[in-house]
């Protein structure tokens, strides 16, 4: 019974990291400017990512390969943020301007 | 006519690859001559003939280390013209005034809490090549990305000043000068090139040494390219 819950709830988390993977592609696609798909792709890694990775560990159970899954995570949740945070850093002192519906511009 | 030319030729060697793939043996068919000679060959004796314990390892440092050789030199040669060139490049063009922002101190907190590890991983990489596939190459490029970060980091000066000149001069060329000294001692001591002298502990150190020596030339290019085109840039 135990086994059942837990094997359902990384399922659940393993489909939520894939929808999050989802929204960030589409984000990545249809998003107007580069802060907006920025915004959109950093999802993956940071949440898709990791979701699907909790996902993983909980099915591996009490092994070796979590130790190493559990390193995965830590190693992406501090990576994957500061690569969006550099990034967008470089854009903004590279001269992109925010998009803005007011103003009714092209997107870049 | 030119074109007529062009497109006679591309039909003549288009036609002589269809004739060739069509005398291939279907892919995967375990009755094909590769799968019976010489890929049972190297299952057979090539832990054994090629020291190592994983037959990659063994293809990729003994029964083609010519071909490896070959690898290392190329990337030796690249990294040689692109200094060439960067250096040739230093005194003339338009002098572009560097915006130098700082790195942000997000970054630069998570490079420095990063680094160990990813230079053990490096090493590890590097080390595990002699009997896992895959190692020298793969781990030098690991390496020299690590190099690359730091030098985001901590700045270029500091990385260019890690080694002094004549050291990096040689360290440069490591991969080469190591191979062509394996190859030369397989000659002397077992009687060709590229031999693996015969006890197990001395095939193991070489071994090692090639992956070594193959990580360390790798990395060292790669911070060049790198080190070269941000001179460029800020010159």
């Amino acid at each position: 019974m135990s086994e059942l819950l837990l094997t359902t709830f990384a399922a659940v988390l393993i489909a939520a990291g894939c929808l999050f993977f989802l929204a960030g592609t589409i984000g990545l696609l249809r998003l107007p400017d580069f802060y907006c798909r920025l915004h959109a792709t950093t999802k993956c890694d940071a949440v898709g990512a990791v979701l699907i990775l909790l996902g993983v560990a909980l099915i591996a159970g009490a092994d070796t390969q979590t130790v190493r899954i559990v390193a995965l995570i830590a190693l992406i949740a501090i990576s994957s943020p500061t690569a969006g945070h550099a990034l967008a850093r470089a854009g903004w002192h590279a001269g992109h301007r925010p998009w803005t519906r007011e103003e009714n511009d092209e997107p870049e | 006519m030119r074109n007529a030319l062009a497109l006679l030729i591309v039909i003549v060697l288009a036609g002589l690859m269809m004739a060739g793939v069509s005398q291939l043996p279907p892919p995967g068919s375990p009755d094909g001559a590769v799968h019976r000679h010489v890929a049972a060959h190297y299952i057979d004796g090539g832990t054994e003939a090629g020291g190592a314990p994983n037959l990659v390892t063994a293809v990729l440092l003994n029964y083609r280390a010519l071909d490896t050789y070959g690898e290392v030199v190329v990337i030796f040669a690249a990294l040689v013209a692109v200094l060439a060139v960067g250096l040739s490049g230093h005194s003339r063009g338009p002098r572009r005034q560097p915006d130098e922002l700082p790195v942000s101190p997000v970054v630069d907190r998570i490079i420095r809490l990063l680094a160990p590890f990813i230079a053990l991983f490096a090493l590890f990489m590097i080390l595990e090549g002699h009997v896992l596939p895959g190692g020298g190459f793969q781990g030098g490029v690991v390496l020299g990305a690590l190099l690359i970060l730091l030098s985001l980091v901590l700045g270029p000066r500091r990385i260019r000043r890690m080694l002094p000149t004549p050291a990096l001069f040689w360290t440069r060329a490591i991969a080469p000068l190591v191979f062509a000294l394996t190859a030369i001692a397989g000659l002397a001591l077992a009687g060709w090139l590229f031999a693996l002298p015969e006890p197990a502990w001395l095939r193991e150190l070489i071994l090692v040494g090639l992956e070594l020596a193959i990580g360390i030339g790798a990395a060292l290019a790669l911070v060049g390219f790198y080190l070269s085109l941000e001179a460029d840039h800020h010159d």
